[in-house]
């Protein structure tokens, strides 16, 4: 048998897919993938964490606190503290007695703000005890955190966050490699609220006002002032706070005073002040 | 953000400098077929009757190709659904056809006629780390060459 040389001109063992249109077939049912299970999953967590009883949120919240909180500057004690954990236990209502306890912790932060975390978690910056001028506006503060803390919104968003990390548990253990980008953003600390949340612990907040002092004058004077601080954006106002998850403080305070008006509220009335330092 | 920005430069990376390199290999691979096309590649059975030398010697011609980054991410996306790695199908190709043109070569040097009994052989010689690493392999041919 003679052998006869022959060029090889088809390609048997490439399949002929440009790597390009593969690749976004794969990153589309990957993202199609993650946004079906973002849907329901979600929802389940969301559902879940409506349903947890007061143990296991208690439990809950004690893992946060050690994984997320527990390193950071935290004071228990002091005037400031026994003034403070007075306050917010006076404002506890009836529901939220049947909650677990609040756990009350001042953090060393210049920035104001306050926060709460599952399992009845209030965490206060030294901040805002710094920046507060009457007693109306810490406890608006608070009885919006607490606000949050009754409607199970810190919860909610713990519960999807829940259900994404076990998930990427999951994939991780099967061993695929999934690019950091799709598994980064589902962190613990990735807990806001949306605006929905906040306006409703906002409202939840001024009826608390308005029970305990007979007014809500000056329940709002700390966000007043910090409206002040806050840039004008003009007309980008309206797209910033489409974006964010916090309404801005102007149509927040406006809000407020409308319902107030809405409701018969007094907006007069005498500040009570901080206890004398 | 930063992350983001970071991954799709190393797939922009791996995708045009992977595939500039690919094109590239593919035109000096065909170049080198087809002159050493001349010498015939042959497996014998084992009752069969060996042509007649005078002399014979064995050929080696190994290589190790890596995968880029685009490739690792699109080969481990498709981990997720199954089906045909068509990014790795051009990479093992690419690595037998060249294994196979360096044995030839290095035959062809010292005065072939014949390259009889080829075999491949491959290895994963990287990625075998926990977190992926880089992902190697060697594909590694050899014959027996006479004249």
């Amino acid at each position: 048998m003679k052998y006869v040389p022959r060029e090889i001109v088809d390609e048997v063992n490439v399949t002929p897919v440009h790597p390009l249109v593969n690749f976004g077939y794969l990153m589309g049912t990957v993202v199609a993938a993650a946004i079906a299970v973002y849907a329901g999953l979600g929802v389940a967590g969301a559902q879940l964490a409506a349903r947890l009883g007061p143990n296991a949120e208690n439990k809950v919240g004690d893992m946060i606190f050690d994984s997320v909180f527990s390193s950071m500057p935290l004071t228990t004690e002091g005037d400031d503290f026994e003034y403070l954990s007075d306050l917010a236990e006076s404002l506890r209502s009836d529901a939220l007695k049947k909650r677990p306890d609040l756990k009350l912790h001042i953090l060393e932060e210049p920035a104001p703000n306050a926060m709460v975390s599952a399992g009845g978690y209030v965490y206060v910056t030294q901040g805002l005890l710094d920046d507060i001028e009457t007693e109306n506006e810490l406890a608006f503060v608070l009885a919006h955190e607490l606000g949050h803390y009754e409607h199970r919104d810190n919860l909610r968003s713990l519960g999807r966050s829940l259900v994404f990390l076990s998930l990427n548990g999951v994939v991780a253990a099967s061993g695929v490699q999934l690019p950091s980008l799709l598994t980064g953003s589902m962190g613990l600390a990735d807990l806001h609220y949306s605006r929905d949340q906040e306006n409703r612990a906002d409202v939840y907040a001024l009826e608390i006002m308005q029970e305990r002092y007979g007014h809500v004058d000056h329940a709002l004077d700390f966000f007043r002032r910090l409206n002040e601080d806050e840039l004008d954006f003009g007309v980008a106002d309206r797209l910033l706070e489409w974006q964010s998850t916090h309404p801005l403080t102007e149509s927040r305070i406006e809000r407020l005073e409308e319902l107030a008006n809405q409701r018969g509220w007094s907006l007069e009335g005498e500040p009570t002040a901080l206890p004398q330092e | 953000m930063i992350e983001l920005i970071t991954f799709l430069i190393l797939v922009g990376v791996g995708y045009f400098i992977g595939n500039r390199r690919e094109q590239k290999h593919y035109e000096d691979i065909k170049r080198r077929e087809k002159q050493t096309l001349h010498i015939p590649i042959m497996s014998w059975g084992a009752k069969q009757d060996l042509p007649y030398a005078h002399e014979a010697e064995m050929f080696v011609g190994s290589v190790v190709v890596a995968n880029d980054y685009f490739k690792t991410i699109s080969a481990s996306l498709r981990n997720l659904v199954g089906g045909r790695v068509t990014v790795y199908e051009t990479l093992i190709d690419r690595g037998r056809r060249e294994a196979m043109l360096r044995m030839k070569e290095s035959a062809i040097e010292w005065g072939a006629s014949q390259v009889l009994n080829v075999r491949f052989e491959t290895a994963n010689i990287a990625g075998q780390s926990q977190n992926g690493g880089t992902g190697a392999v060697e594909i590694m041919v050899y014959g027996t060459g006479i004249r």
